[in-house]
């Protein structure tokens, strides 16, 4: 179904440029881009249209396409990048998607078939494809600078004769060729006869793959393969292939060496990660937080007429949306209109303190909380880029594949695996790579078990309460942590492999493709490109869920003058004093009453109340309700547990940054019996949830995102949150019995 | 078919396929007495997963499902010279001129004749 749009699609833009050309404009023509993986095809089309390309769904499916604007001098095209393809035998839901988008004849006015040029032999298989389909063919043989270094000579007048279509020679690499292949493209787009494809002496069922089951040699593929022999023999020049692996090969795919040789390049990877991302990520921290104060600083302190409020929050929030909207390329429907007038009237029926608060703690603290993670995200991004760019990702699925077999997944799962050691979202968006859909799944749905670094600071607060200030315990219970995520995540993998996902792992059949120096720019336009699907992310699923738990956390208020009895006179005595003092003391005292009106405003909200309300739930876990509080509050963001806990324990938001002072709080607090609230079963059950618990929602966005449906995403949560109720039960019941006998 | 086995008694070899090729698939393989037929002819088959370093020349492929899809678009079919790089768990192959890992319960499914040294050195020199 998918498919029948994009005729109308395109009859629509031919309209429109025929149009543009009676005015003297060039036609723009649609070109889709197809080739064998590893033939530079996305560095072909990074080279030619750089920023200006977007990453969109392809209707219907969760498979990515990306499309950009390619202009040589006056002529533009629009280009589709579509997933890589051996053959037209489809598989993969990408590769459906790639075949499809060929066999529409209206999708795209020309197919450029990107081909290696050290390896013509095995493009020709596509291409034959390809030819038969009866769109206008161009193939452009890439790598022209490698094949040239090599010795491989092509007589591209020869080829371009044997394939019937034209024939150029390009480089992405060094930009040489792009001028003939946009000229070939325009003359192939003008050709509405296209010559005669190559005759290849098909057997009858050739558009039956499944059919050849019994024998190959009388199949289209063997057929199509001596052919592309042929005439890979007539036309290249190229010196014998060794029959050795290369030395690096030896190395790399070693059954002990390469292993070795792989975790030392991801152990970099992180140290790199763990170190330069620590500035930026401060950066971001300080820049929402001045942001914050700003934008905060831009409500009126004063009383403000109704009318002219009203007028100025409605319009405000309008542009908001219209900015939203564009950025998020959401278009202006009756739905979503209406979406956008409802909540900018809801705004203007909030009084100034309410709006500052949404604006300044919900919505500007609460993406704030989550584009914190984005150097990470795009510091991995870049290595995945480039290791993958040079060939070495390949060898890495090559040597973990007799690992990852135990649990039932494939070599490829563990680079996501590990990136998710920083982050569940690139991790979720790097199993791209793995083609079963199945094991993609069990992947995807395991990732945010492995400890990531929005969890450290959690850790590090329970380290400290077990163990004050001692290095050597507090390490041990940070390896504990990460061996129990990483525990938890294969068995959770073999669970789900036995259970609804069932099937065996695809055995692994692979391509090496040969090592090439990576293209900085071409891994830079990736980051980029990942950078933004995140960021869309964040302002649309995350913003939202940011809102809700702000209102969750915000109201219903309690007024200063509802304050219950002690902290009322607390408040008033500490104001009154505030009043008398001056300067830096009076602010201070002010400060303090502020304090001790937020504690009791989150203990009276509905954070609050849904947190003494599943008392109950949590209490075989050894928590009370202000952790509780906590656990809710930390809902969409884990990381946030901390600073809940310094508000709810009266320390007030600065407590954060104090750790010591925060940790010296907590382990005051006492029950109602007199037991102190953080024993040491209770710190270990909060310790093994927060390892084993969701709680992040861009992880979620992020799944939902990749799957398709929110059916994986809350199947993600269920699983996780029962795994780490259950988890904690038994460690503070254990720890229990241990601790008091 | 069969072109790259120039140099071999092509026909003999052919013939002996036809014969094999008529007969359900699982015959193939099973069938002791077949095999040693061929072995007869001149063509030792074995499985690609018992193959040593060295050129090989494909004969078969076993099984119609996704697996059998996702060898044969890749060049593992019949008539192509597999040449094992590296034999193990995977196994990597050179074939249609690029590297190709294949894990040892895929090669099972790939049914192989040795190519002589002679035979192979004449392939390549053209």
């Amino acid at each position: 179904m998918t498919t029948d749009r994009a005729p109308a699609e395109g009859t629509a833009r031919e309209n429109g440029t025929a149009q543009e050309h009676s005015a003297g404009a060039a036609r723009v023509i649609r070109v889709a881009l197809t080739g064998n993986p590893n033939t530079g095809k996305t560095s072909l089309f990074n080279r030619l249209t750089g920023l200006r390309s977007r990453t969109a769904n392809y209707p219907g499916v969760t498979v990515e396409i990306r499309r950009g604007v390619w202009t040589d001098g006056e002529r533009r095209f629009d280009l589709t990048d579509l997933p890589g393809l051996y053959s037209l035998d489809a598989l993969s839901p990408e590769e459906t998607v790639a075949r499809r988008f060929l066999e529409t004849d209206s999708a795209a006015d020309v197919v450029v078939l990107v081909a290696d040029s050290t390896n013509v032999q095995r493009s020709l298989y596509l291409a034959s494809e390809v030819r038969e389909l009866q769109v206008p063919l161009v193939v452009a043989l890439n790598l022209s600078d490698a094949a040239r270094a090599e010795g491989i000579r092509i007589d591209v007048d020869r080829l371009s004769r044997e394939l019937g279509c034209p024939v150029v020679s390009v480089s992405a690499r060094t930009g040489e060729g792009l001028s003939e292949l946009s000229a070939a493209v325009v003359s192939a787009a003008g050709e509405t006869p296209v010559l005669p494809a190559p005759s290849i002496d098909l057997p009858v069922v050739a558009s039956e793959p499944a059919s050849c089951a019994s024998g190959c040699s009388r199949c289209a593929f063997a057929a199509r393969y001596d052919w592309a022999e042929q005439t890979a023999r007539a036309s290249v020049d190229a010196p014998a292939a060794e029959d050795q692996i290369s030395a690096a090969d030896r190395l790399l795919t070693h059954p002990v060496i390469g292993p070795v040789v792989f975790l030392a390049l991801m152990a970099g990877m992180f140290f790199l990660i763990f170190s330069l991302a620590d500035v930026p990520m401060t950066l971001v921290d300080t820049a929402f937080a001045s942001v914050g104060d700003f934008v905060g600083g831009l409500f009126p302190a004063g009383p403000v007429h109704p009318v002219a409020w009203a007028a100025g929050t409605v319009s405000l929030a309008l542009l908001t949306f219209a900015g939203a909207y564009r950025l998020a390329g959401i278009s202006w429907t009756r739905l979503s209109g209406t979406a956008a007038v409802a909540v900018a009237s809801a705004t203007a029926l909030l009084p100034p303190d309410e709006l500052r608060s949404l604006v300044v703690e919900g919505i500007i603290g609460g993406v704030g909380g989550v584009v914190i993670f984005l150097p990470q995200i795009c510091i991995l991004f870049f290595v995945i880029s480039l290791l993958e760019d040079s060939g070495y990702m390949a060898r890495a699925a090559f040597v973990m594949e007799r690992f990852m077999r135990f649990v039932g997944l494939p070599g490829r799962a563990f680079v996501p695996m590990l990136s998710a050691h920083a982050c569940a979202i690139p991790g979720i968006m790097a199993t791209r790579t793995i083609e079963n859909r199945r094991d993609r799944l069990v992947t995807i749905l395991v990732l945010p078990l492995l400890t990531c670094s929005a969890r450290l600071p959690v850790y590090s607060m329970v380290a400290a309460l077990l163990f004050a200030g001692s290095p050597g315990t507090g390490a041990l219970v940070f390896t504990g942590a990460y061996i129990l995520g990483i525990t938890a995540a294969l068995m959770s993998a073999w669970v789900l492999k036995k259970s609804i996902l069932p099937g065996d792992t695809e055995p692994l059949v692979l391509e090496l493709p040969p090592y090439r120096l990576p293209a900085l720019r071409s891994a830079l336009l990736t980051v980029w490109d990942r950078a933004r699907v995140f960021l869309q992310n964040a302002g649309t699923a995350i913003l939202m869920f940011s809102v809700i738990l702000w209102a969750l956390a915000a109201w219903p208020r309690l007024p200063e003058s509802d304050l219950p009895s002690p902290a009322a006179d607390q408040v008033a005595a500490l104001r009154t004093e505030a009043a008398q003092a001056a300067g830096d003391r009076a602010e201070e005292l002010s400060g303090e009453a502020d304090r001790i009106l937020r504690q009791h405003q989150l203990s009276h909200s509905f954070a609050g109340r849904i947190g003494r309300a599943v008392e109950p739930v949590f209490r075989p876990l050894g928590f009370d309700w202000k952790i509780n509080v906590g656990v809710i509050s930390s809902f969409a963001a884990r990381e946030a547990v901390v600073s809940t806990l310094a508000i709810v324990y009266g320390l007030g938001e600065d407590g954060i940054d104090d750790e010591a002072s925060l940790v010296e709080t907590l382990r005051r607090q006492k029950r109602d019996d007199g037991r102190p609230v953080f024993s040491t079963a209770t710190c270990l059950s909060l310790l093994v949830f927060y390892v084993l618990a969701m709680q992040c929602l861009p992880t979620q966005a992020v799944t939902r995102r990749e799957t398709g449906t929110w059916k994986w995403a809350l199947l993600q949560f269920a699983w996780m949150t029962v795994l780490a109720w259950t988890a904690a039960l038994i460690t503070y019941q254990t720890a229990s019995v241990l601790t008091s006998a | 078919m069969l072109s790259v086995l120039r140099g071999h008694d092509g026909r003999a070899v052919e013939e002996c396929l036809e014969t094999a090729h008529a007969m359900p698939s699982e015959t193939l393989i099973r069938n002791e007495t077949d095999r040693n037929d061929c072995r007869a002819d001149g063509l030792n088959t074995i499985l690609l997963a018992q193959a040593a370093a060295g050129d090989h020349e494909c004969v078969d492929v076993e099984g119609s499902g996704d697996s059998a899809v996702r060898l044969k678009r890749l060049g593992i079919c019949s008539g192509r010279r597999l040449t094992v790089l590296r034999s193990g768990d995977p196994m990597i192959l050179r074939v249609v001129g690029s590297r190709i890992a294949v894990s040892r319960s895929l090669a099972r499914s790939v049914v192989v004749a040795a190519v002589s040294a002679a035979a192979g050195a004449e392939v390549r020199s053209e």
